[in-house]
């Protein structure tokens, strides 16, 4: 696979971030984007029932593990300080679900099952897939 | 005719407000928070420092398109 450019980076990830926009609007109302680029979270939504904001944070992934399923980094690395490279691994109290795209699918995690806070494989959250209605 | 600016602001301790402002208190906002001297400012009636605030979110209003063949 291909190193992707700074830019494809940021390409792929506002394409992933319109997908969940386009895929979320009919299971949520009101959602919102961030002013400005937000660390932690890149969506908020409210519950259609019980209007709860919802802070969701999108991945993309097209990165297998050795067994072929898909893996995703929850970890954070960018920038740094003292010369040093800030890494932060993943806090499930930052957001309360995450929205991730494989190749191959959608989907919509609560963040409270998620135990690891470097990366997950996705075959092991095959009941959060999203299928677009 | 009016618009109104639905916006969400996130705060440092964890809290989410939701706030329907007009344009021209969309702006005086924006302004707000510009200035490096502001210690406190009110929307819709709630006071606070714009240091409390962590992230700000603006609604995505869906459009709906219809199709025709």
């Amino acid at each position: 696979m291909d190193i992707l450019s700074c830019m494809d980076y940021f390409e792929r990830s506002y394409q992933t971030l319109s997908k969940a926009i386009g895929l979320l609007s009919p299971l949520y109302n009101n959602l919102s984007i961030p002013l400005k680029p937000n660390f932690y979270y890149d969506l908020l939504a409210e519950t259609i029932d019980t209007k709860q904001i919802l802070k969701i944070k999108i991945l993309c992934t097209e990165c297998k593990a050795p067994s072929g399923a898909y893996v995703v980094t929850l970890r954070s690395c960018g920038g740094y300080d003292k010369k040093k490279e800030l890494k932060k691994d993943f806090d499930a109290r930052s957001c309360d679900r995450l929205f991730v795209q494989s190749p191959e699918f959608f989907y919509l995690i609560p963040s409270c099952e998620i135990s690891s806070k470097r990366a997950i494989t996705l075959s092991q959250f095959t009941h959060c897939k999203l299928i677009p209605g | 005719m009016t618009a109104e600016v639905k916006i969400k602001i996130c705060f440092n301790n964890g809290t989410i407000k939701k706030f329907e402002l007009s344009q021209y208190e969309f702006k005086k906002f924006l302004d707000a928070l510009d200035l490096v001297d502001t210690e406190s400012f009110i929307l819709n009636g709630i006071t606070f420092n714009p240091k409390e605030i962590e992230s700000i979110w603006s609604q995505v209003y869906p459009i709906l398109v219809k199709y025709e063949d």
